[in-house]
């Protein structure tokens, strides 16, 4: 029988996927790039840009170097996941739905304390900020739910409203554990094989790891090579925007964005330029955002003749042809 | 007889800030409105509120007492073709009254096409009918924000919207969703729909179901809740009414739960504890009858039927595992001394362009010795707690709980054995206006060293405010320097700083032309918020100086004079002033004094005793009055005898120059 959410950190991710999959969101899978938070994904900073209606779903490790603890600290990870629900326009009954997530992962509400507490959400690098709250379970902050305002510098025309769950912290208090790396994972069971298959904590998935990165984040990362490589990305970003491909130029503001994160980790910038960084990475998504909203508006067929991977369909000629 | 009209709004859960001051704007947007039609003779109207739901109730008239009117169109001549109404004017007469309308409607009146309309006279009704919307979307909230698809802005996204007249649902849309006269109770426990008929049967069987919509109501019984919750456990509450207030709009059916920490995290500095449960978590902390903070505090929820213990538990997790953080990073910090922690301060930019954290620290500790005999500190422990006073700003503590810079650092500095610790903590002080000032003398000269160093290296780099501009918070600082100098001991050995100009000398902190203006302009700010007459402030300031407590003693005693006696030093010197002001020389020569009045003044203004403190000037001035005032009953100044005219004007003279240093007396104005 599988575990339930209380049991296991998978049949959290499972249950979370599976309820939002079944109010018709698109389970997507992780970004294939470091990001800070799963907001920096393209189906929610990017599809957030667009009137079009949209749905979806996705689990995002979130990087954050500066969080790093060598796997010594029980409540802080430079690399955790996040649960992220996007949905556009948001519907009227998204508490509702919201609350039913909580129930599908195994929680009473009527025995629990729920409450919505104000929190507006900014971030400053994507030019993004919305209103909303965290919602408290017990008093401890479960989830981030924001209703978007603003993207890319952009007003935007339809709201979306956005879900983002810390998953590491809802499985600890799901299973009642105090320090990350205990978290069960996946419990001892048999294979349809026959074969035992051995408990798998969160610490034997991710403790190496975060004293690794921590080592490389705090003490080793070459910063002038991260200053160079800021450069080079914010200046690839511009370029691919110039050749107006968004999607690409996207991807640069990312690296650019991670870069500055590891900077910081490394203590290689002050808090006056702190600053500048934040906005030369917010200058390039508002860019990125304002080419992205042109393309949407444009036709599949149209995007090919842009690219020149079509013809563009030939133009009657008044007064018509000998 | 009038009828009751009720709204009820219902959303997502409105921040707590929000909602005193969007109630008040409801109730506005009501009155403006209903005008003549609001009955409040009937009874007042009643705002309720919730998290989730904004209700207001009031008498109305049920119809609009109807009035005719004459309206006037375009000038006779334009109207008329001919003997006829021409078609701009039978145009006229449809758009004022309808399609129906003919040339019999129109007349003329003045030289114009007239009509006569009915005004008013609609139902009630019709007016909220198609009033409500602006009125629920004109409800004001410090941030508002649009949801779904709809182009309307609201604190939340809008849910329903209740409007009943005399108990009837008055037909009508806001921001697409069509009225309704049911609602609904607490979301979880009752959350079926009823329906409403008038607010007193709304009220009632909310609370049935356990809604408390009554803001008053439910702030008492909260109040109850958390005084029995602490009574039960044998503890006590210390009363906050902010947190009160802000806990009764962030539940609709109240309930409590006491939860408890772990005993040993009360090793943990009291603040670090006290801040993080009230301010992080809007729980109420639980001392001991002695006053010592316990490991218990108490929870308001939203859920009266919840599981206490599961509840309690949840709340203790979130609290442990901060403090297991905070002892984390305070047994880390321990582990070094204090001046190790400040030699990393070098590291880190204080403002851009104006140095580090090292060199700010040795700045203010440079000006503070220097100030220190002024406050009367010990000069020994100042140079020591220097060494230390940003210190704090590289432990981790304050990385994680930067609201505890300075707690920390005096904790650190304490169990270090520094002498005047408290000292490194009081150099904060005052954080805004109103604000506690600092008790040690050490920590006063701090204080003033931390604000002067600050302003004048702001000011000499060109960064002073500018609009609602202000990053380094200059403002506040020269509000608190204010504050400061004004707390400076008056009495024993300190010496009086006098003037700005004496006391940033001092400090040897440069002060310039525009800081000078800009700290007077606070002051001027100060005193007025203190409640002084703008008059008596702005002529104490004009006599010109920028001593702190001198100019703020003249004009306490004079706004403390009696009321009566106020009016007359008003009028007798601005009389004074405005006769002596254009004349030069404040020379009179004594054979050109006539009569009693006359002598007696001379007499008087030269005893006017040489000191220049404010007490005895006050003093001079108020026994000069009467002698001033029999002059003036008695002597013509303005005579035509040009010689005794000029030397009467010499003696006014005199006085305007004794009291030059105390006030422009041409700037008092009347009662």
């Amino acid at each position: 029988m599988e575990p339930t959410p209380r049991e296991s950190f998978q049949s959290l991710l499972l249950a979370l996927q599976r309820y939002w999959g079944g109010l018709g969101c698109v389970i997507l899978q992780p970004y294939d790039m470091p990001m800070g938070a799963g907001t920096f994904h393209p189906a929610t900073f990017l599809r957030a840009l667009s009137p079009k209606p949209w749905r979806a779903a996705y689990i995002q490790p979130s990087r954050r170097p500066t969080d790093g603890r060598y796997g010594e600290n029980p409540n802080r990870l430079g690399h955790y996941y996040q649960f992220q629900m996007i949905w556009k326009p948001s519907p009227p009954n998204i508490q509702q739905l919201y609350l039913g997530s909580l129930e599908a992962i195994g929680l009473d509400l009527r025995a629990h304390d729920v409450r919505f507490v104000e929190d507006d959400w900014e971030s400053p690098t994507l030019g993004a900020s919305g209103l909303g709250w965290e919602v408290w379970f017990d008093g401890m902050e479960v989830t981030q739910f924001t209703y978007f305002q603003q993207c890319g510098g952009v007003e935007l025309a339809s709201t979306p409203v956005e879900l983002t769950y810390g998953l590491e912290r809802l499985a600890m208090y799901l299973q009642g554990v105090d320090n990350v790396y205990d978290l069960c994972w996946v419990p001892e069971g048999i294979n349809p094989d026959g074969t035992v298959r051995p408990r798998v904590s969160y610490g034997d998935v991710f403790e190496w790891n975060e004293l690794e990165q921590a080592q490389d984040n705090f003490e080793n990362a070459d910063v002038a090579e991260m200053l160079r490589g800021f450069d080079v990305w914010e200046a690839q970003a511009r370029d691919l925007v110039g050749r107006r491909l968004p999607l690409p130029a996207y991807d640069c503001v990312m690296m650019c964005s991670h870069t500055f994160n590891m900077l910081q980790a490394r203590g290689a910038i002050s808090v006056a330029e702190r600053a500048q960084y934040i906005k030369r990475v917010r200058d390039l998504a508002l860019d990125v955002a304002k080419e992205y909203i042109r393309k949407d508006a444009m036709t599949r067929q149209e995007r090919r003749i842009e690219a020149g991977r079509e013809q563009p369909p030939a133009v009657a000629v008044a007064g018509g042809a000998t | 007889m009038s009828v009751e009209l009720f709204i009820e709004v219902r959303c997502e859960e409105i921040p707590a800030r929000f909602v005193a001051p969007a109630l008040e704007g409801f109730a506005a947007g009501l009155r403006k409105l209903l005008g003549g039609l609001l009955v409040e003779a009937d009874g007042p109207v009643q705002v309720y509120a919730t998290p989730r739901r904004l209700a207001i109730a009031a008498h109305v008239l049920a119809a609009r007492p109807s009035v005719q009117k004459i309206v006037t169109g375009m000038p006779i001549a334009q109207a008329r073709v001919g003997d006829a109404w021409g078609p701009g004017a039978l145009a006229f007469a449809r758009k004022r009254l309808g399609p129906d309308a003919g040339p019999e409607a129109l007349f003329e009146h003045n030289g114009f096409a007239a009509v006569r309309a009915t005004e008013g006279g609609g139902s009630t009704e019709k007016l909220i009918a198609e009033g409500l919307e602006a009125l629920v979307l004109g409800i004001p909230f410090k941030k508002s924000m649009h949801w779904g698809d709809r182009p309307e802005r609201f604190a939340r996204p809008l849910h329903a919207v209740l409007c009943l007249l005399d108990g009837k649902r008055v037909v009508t849309t806001v921001a697409g969703l069509t009225t309704t006269d049911l609602t609904v109770g607490h979301w979880l426990l009752s959350p079926e729909t009823f329906p409403v008929e008038t607010s007193a049967r709304w009220l009632a069987d909310l609370r049935q179901r356990g809604v408390y919509t009554d803001r008053a109501e439910r702030h008492t019984r909260v109040a109850a809740m958390l005084a029995e919750a602490a009574r039960a456990d044998g503890l006590t509450l210390v009363p906050d009414a902010q947190l009160l207030e802000e806990v009764v709009n962030l539940v609709e059916s109240p309930g409590v739960v006491v939860g408890r920490f772990p005993q040993e995290l009360l090793q943990l500095p009291p603040r670090l504890l006290i801040e993080s449960m009230k301010v992080n978590q809007r729980y109420f902390p639980l001392f001991s009858v002695a006053g010592e903070l316990s490991n218990r505090f108490v929870v308001v929820t939203n859920n009266p039927k919840g599981d206490p213990a599961l509840i309690a538990d949840g709340n203790a997790r979130v609290l442990s595992a901060r403090f297991h953080d905070a002892k984390f990073f305070y047994a880390e910090d321990k582990k070094r001394p204090l001046r190790e922690h400040a030699n990393k301060l070098g590291g880190t930019v204080w403002i851009r362009g104006l140095g580090n954290l090292a060199e700010r620290q040795a700045e203010i500790t440079a000006a503070a010795v220097r100030l220190g005999a002024l406050t009367d500190a010990d000069l020994t422990s100042l140079r020591l707690l220097g060494g230390v006073l940003k210190a704090d700003l590289a432990t981790l503590m304050v990385g994680e709980f930067p609201e505890l810079q300075g707690h920390v650092g005096r904790l650190l500095a304490e169990s270090e054995g520094y002498a005047h610790a408290i000292a490194i903590e009081e150099a904060w002080l005052p954080r805004h206006s109103g604000d506690g000032l600092p008790t040690s003398p050490e920590g006063l000269a701090f204080a003033l060293a931390e604000r002067m160093t600050l302003l004048s290296r702001c000011f000499i780099a060109e960064m002073e405010p500018k609009g609602s501009a202000d990053p380094q918070g200059l403002r506040r600082a020269a509000v608190g320097l204010i504050a400061l100098v004004l707390a400076l001991p008056t009495s024993g050995d300190a010496a009086s700083p006098g003037s700005l100009g004496a006391l940033f000398a001092l400090a040897g902190v440069p002060l310039t032309a525009a800081l000078t203006e800009f700290l007077v302009a606070r002051l001027r700010a100060t005193l007025l918020a203190e409640g002084h007459p703008v008059d008596l402030v702005d002529a104490v300031l004009a006599a010109g100086g920028s001593d702190v407590p001198s100019i703020a003693a003249r004009v306490r005693g004079l706004a403390a004079l009696p009321k009566e006696e106020l009016a007359a030093v008003r009028t007798t010197f601005r009389r004074v002033a405005g006769l002596g002001k254009d004349h030069t020389s404040a020379v009179y020569a004594l054979d050109l004094l006539q009569g009693e009045a006359e002598y007696q003044l001379h007499v008087a203004v030269k005893a006017l005793p040489a000191v220049a403190d404010p007490a005895s000037l006050l003093a001079a001035l108020r026994s000069l009055r009467p002698v001033v005032d029999r002059f003036f009953d008695e002597v013509l100044v303005m005579c035509d005898d040009l010689p005794l005219r000029g030397n009467r004007l010499g003696l006014l003279r005199t006085i305007l120059d004794r009291f030059g240093g105390f006030a422009d007396f041409s700037r008092l104005g009347g009662e």
